[in-house]
């Protein structure tokens, strides 16, 4: 492996739209409010960005698979913009195009933009595009990630009651934040009794489908005190790819995400973590199902495989927890617009690390995870951000 | 000795009551059950899977032709058979025949298939047959019909019951039939019809068959009638001169009238328990009639048939209205949602996805799905094999998916572990959704899957050992 990158990069900015139904706003609207928001943010003038990555699984209808539904969206012609997609894990990668090419001294800095218009879309939670016609007729997303959780439950003896406490949690959390799609908390009676989408999941097991977008611009951590004082620095970043058909490896087990577990790895070794859970302050992971949060604490190294679960029953995971998980309110109650999600979630934790996350904000974090896994457990993107 | 050395056979595993076809239309009508397809099944996935079970039991997969019979294939142009030569795994220089027109289809297979025995061109020969009989809505046909499928395999080693004679004879008579366009088979049941077609037809062949071989009617163990309504083959058998107890039973209150499948699939039962030296006397009309004189052998000692028709029927699901039933007869008729698919990728992708065959790593031995140009256990290039997989496996994980579009909700995903390695993500069918357990065995089925705007597409499903 090459160098490490810890502490070369800067994040000066960020900007989030509220999530949610956005029924009034396009893709360029929603594209251009978070970018806006992370341009003011960072103090920074849209001329000054030198290069821009998009992250979007579904680009704006009409504008292909390419970078142009940013560079019309915000106007931003003549620059080096590419367009990243990468499953679930899109947002997050897209941030870490960014970050490597600013590290690599091409550029002085980068704008990263995730957005998302699903509303507008038949089909939720459908796969429609880039599947096989036979191996995947009968797979949706919940029925690709509840063939993990119902393995899991068979092997650990995991019940639907603890499921609900991860929902129930980010529903809380989400309720404190005006800008989550689901402001409202749940009981663990409502989880455990909606109607039932892909056995284990019910319907609040899920995250919804949402649209949205948000951005961050990072630069050089030389040059970020000229754009804000208070700035966040990138410690790490890991992206690992296994296989997208994990439903045909014989030798996959089912317990959990070896994306996920190799691209941390990866992070936590550039920012030099040795003990994930007592290092890390904070973390905003990839709970688009209540099963995936509990296997994620296992993948990212909180706690051993298998036992998960003791995380969300002794409450370490809430906001006053030891290690407080998705304090957003989570892709579970913000929603997941799935390029837009990643990079909310450096939105997230660059709130938390500022102190500025009002009624959700954890106590005085120093060392914050950004974690998406995406496909079937096939690609994972982790980013480590931390106090200069 | 030229004879039956295997025999299958599917039914469906949902049935309607017979009363909800009164209750729809406000009549009276039969008592009993009709076989009943569910919206992944037509007439070649009927006689897929009794073939399947078929070779199963014979264990040979040494099959120098494969027909095909029946009056509902769901291509005009199309081989039925070909498609199952390739779904059976057959080699390329097997000979493929399809058969239709007639009820009398599978027993014009059945003598076709014996010249070609007697000749010497063939050795081993596959005959599968399937039927989805649609009714006029209304009528009593409906209510009356079967689906089914069965197969049996001809040769002259290990023979279960020796083909004795065969006789034919031909009849233009106007009693059922289907216009090319027709969706639902029309008829003139009468009492007319019922003596001048189906008794005299089969009376003059049966009669004729027994004297060419002299044998007394006494000497038959079993008489094979399908019957069209329940009741005419008894009169039939009467007329002929057999006593109730040699008569088979028909199965018409669990099955109804299964159309070409019915012959092999009745003949199944009465194997099941002959003895050997026993007479079988088996007669299929349609369109005149055929007979066939077959006398079991010690084979049926030693190769003893694995199931019964009774437990196979014992196991189903009820339909629990008329309109379930129609909506699993036509859903695919008003659902056209795949996208077409090329013949490019269809003939590339042919042994992974209609032959089932996957990858061997010589040098780890992992067995892979689908084929595969690199292992995906030890990253070897160099010593791959392509395999067939084998039919069997387990769950190793399922959901219960009600997100996915279906006309019988929720959809059960499965990831399963195929015995001797391999694992395929596969659509379970034919279960109860809430009896679905990790590690359950089952049985890897091939089933219409997503309708083309002009093709049908069929895949792998799996279903529970039954």
């Amino acid at each position: 492996m090459g160098t490490s990158l810890k502490d070369q990069v800067a994040v000066i900015g960020v900007g989030c739209i509220k999530f949610g139904d956005n029924f009034d706003q396009g893709y360029e609207d929603m594209a251009v409010e978070a970018a806006y928001a992370a341009f003011h943010d960072a103090r920074i003038a849209p001329e000054e960005i030198d290069a821009a990555w998009l992250g979007t699984y579904s680009p704006a209808q009409g504008h292909g698979k390419a970078a142009v539904s940013l560079g019309d969206a915000l106007r931003l012609y003549n620059k080096p913009i590419s367009r990243v997609e990468n499953f679930c894990a899109t947002g997050t990668d897209a941030f870490r195009h960014a970050v490597l090419a600013v590290a690599s001294g091409m550029y002085d800095t980068a704008l990263v933009l995730g957005v998302e218009k699903y509303k507008d879309r038949p089909g939720r939670g459908l796969a429609r595009e880039g599947v096989h016609p036979y191996y995947h007729d009968g797979s949706t997303a919940p029925g690709l990630f509840a063939l993990a959780a119902t393995r899991y439950m068979h092997e650990f003896g995991l019940t639907r009651e603890t499921l609900a406490k991860v929902a129930v949690k980010n529903h809380r959390n989400g309720a404190l934040n005006a800008k989550a799609h689901l402001q409202k908390e749940v009981t663990p009676e409502a989880v455990l009794t909606a109607p039932i989408v892909a056995y284990p999941f019910g319907l609040y097991d899920c995250c919804p489908t949402t649209d949205g977008a948000a951005a961050a611009v990072v630069c050089r951590a030389d040059l970020a005190k000229k754009y804000r004082a208070d700035h966040i620095l990138v410690k790490g970043v890991g992206l690992s790819v296994t296989s997208g058909r994990p439903f045909m490896d014989p030798n996959f087990d089912y317990l959990g995400f070896r994306a996920t577990q190799n691209a941390s790895a990866q992070a936590y070794a550039m920012a030099g973590i040795t003990d994930p859970l007592k290092e890390i302050d904070v973390a905003e992971v990839h709970d688009c199902f209540t099963w995936t949060e509990i296997s994620n604490y296992e993948d990212l190294g909180f706690i051993q495989k298998g036992e998960g679960a003791k995380l969300i029953e002794e409450g370490r995971t809430a906001l006053d927890g030891d290690i407080p998980v998705n304090p957003s309110g989570g892709l579970k109650s913000f929603g997941h617009p799935i390029g837009a999600s990643g990079v909310r979630m450096v939105y997230e934790i660059v709130t938390q690390l500022r102190g500025e996350a009002g009624s959700r904000q954890v106590p005085d974090p120093k060392l914050g995870l950004v974690h998406n896994v995406g496909g079937p457990g096939a690609v994972s993107c982790v980013a480590v951000l931390g106090q200069p | 000795m030229i004879g039956i050395t295997g025999c299958g056979y599917h039914v469906p595993f949902c049935r309607l009551e017979r009363t909800h076809f009164g209750q729809a239309w406000n009549r009276r009508v039969g008592k009993g059950e009709r076989s009943a397809i569910y919206f992944d099944e037509d007439a070649l996935t009927l006689g897929f899977e009794a073939a399947q079970r078929c070779l199963e039991y014979t264990g040979n997969k040494k099959i120098d032709a494969l027909f095909f019979a029946s009056t509902s294939a769901p291509f005009w142009q199309r081989s039925t058979a070909s498609f199952l030569a390739a779904a059976c795994d057959l080699s390329a220089a097997c000979e493929t025949s399809d058969f239709g027109g007639s009820l009398r289809s599978a027993t014009a297979a059945l003598r076709a298939g014996v010249d070609a025995l007697n000749s010497r061109r063939l050795s081993t020969l596959l005959i599968s047959v399937g039927e989805v009989r649609d009714g006029q809505p209304g009528e009593t046909e409906e209510e009356w019909f079967g689906d089914a499928g069965s197969a049996v395999t001809l040769g002259r080693e290990n023979v279960l019951a020796e083909i004795m004679g065969l006789a034919t004879h031909s009849s233009d008579f106007w009693d059922e039939w289907r216009r090319d366009g027709d969706d639902f088979i029309r008829t003139q049941a009468s009492r007319f019809s019922t003596e001048r077609g189906y008794q005299k037809n089969l009376v003059a062949v049966g009669k004729a068959l027994l004297e060419k071989h002299g044998v007394q009617a006494p000497q038959v163990a079993k008489v094979i009638l399908p019957s069209p309504d329940g009741r005419a083959h008894s009169a039939t058998a009467k007329k002929l001169g057999f006593q109730e107890a040699q008569l088979l039973d028909p199965c018409f209150g669990e099955i109804g009238a299964p159309g070409s499948a019915a012959p092999f699939l009745l003949l199944a039962a009465a194997l099941e328990g002959a003895n050997p030296g026993d007479l079988l006397l088996l007669l299929n009309y349609g369109d005149g009639a055929d007979g066939v004189l077959l006398r079991v052998t010690e084979e049926i000692r030693k190769r003893p048939l694995p199931s019964s028709l009774s437990d196979h029927l014992s196991e189903k699901r009820l339909y629990s209205s008329y309109q379930i039933f129609q909506k699993m007869r036509s859903y695919y008729k008003h659902h056209q949602e795949a996208a077409e698919l090329s013949n490019v990728l269809l003939e590339k992708e042919e042994s992974q996805n209609i032959r089932l065959h996957g990858t061997l790593c010589i040098r780890c031995g992992t067995r892979q799905y689908p084929i595969t140009q690199v292992c995906g256990a030890c990253q070897n290039r160099d010593s791959l094999h392509e395999i067939p997989l084998e039919h069997t496996g387990q769950i190793f994980t399922f959901t219960r998916d009600h997100l996915y579009v279906a006309p019988d909700s929720p959809t059960i995903m499965s990831v399963v572990d195929v015995d001797q390695g391999g694992r395929l993500y596969l659509q379970m069918t034919d279960v109860d959704p809430e009896d679905v357990r990790v590690e359950d065995p089952v049985v890897l089925t091939l089933r219409r899957r997503k309708e083309g705007p002009t093709m049908h597409n069929y895949y792998w499903k799996c279903r529970p050992v039954r």
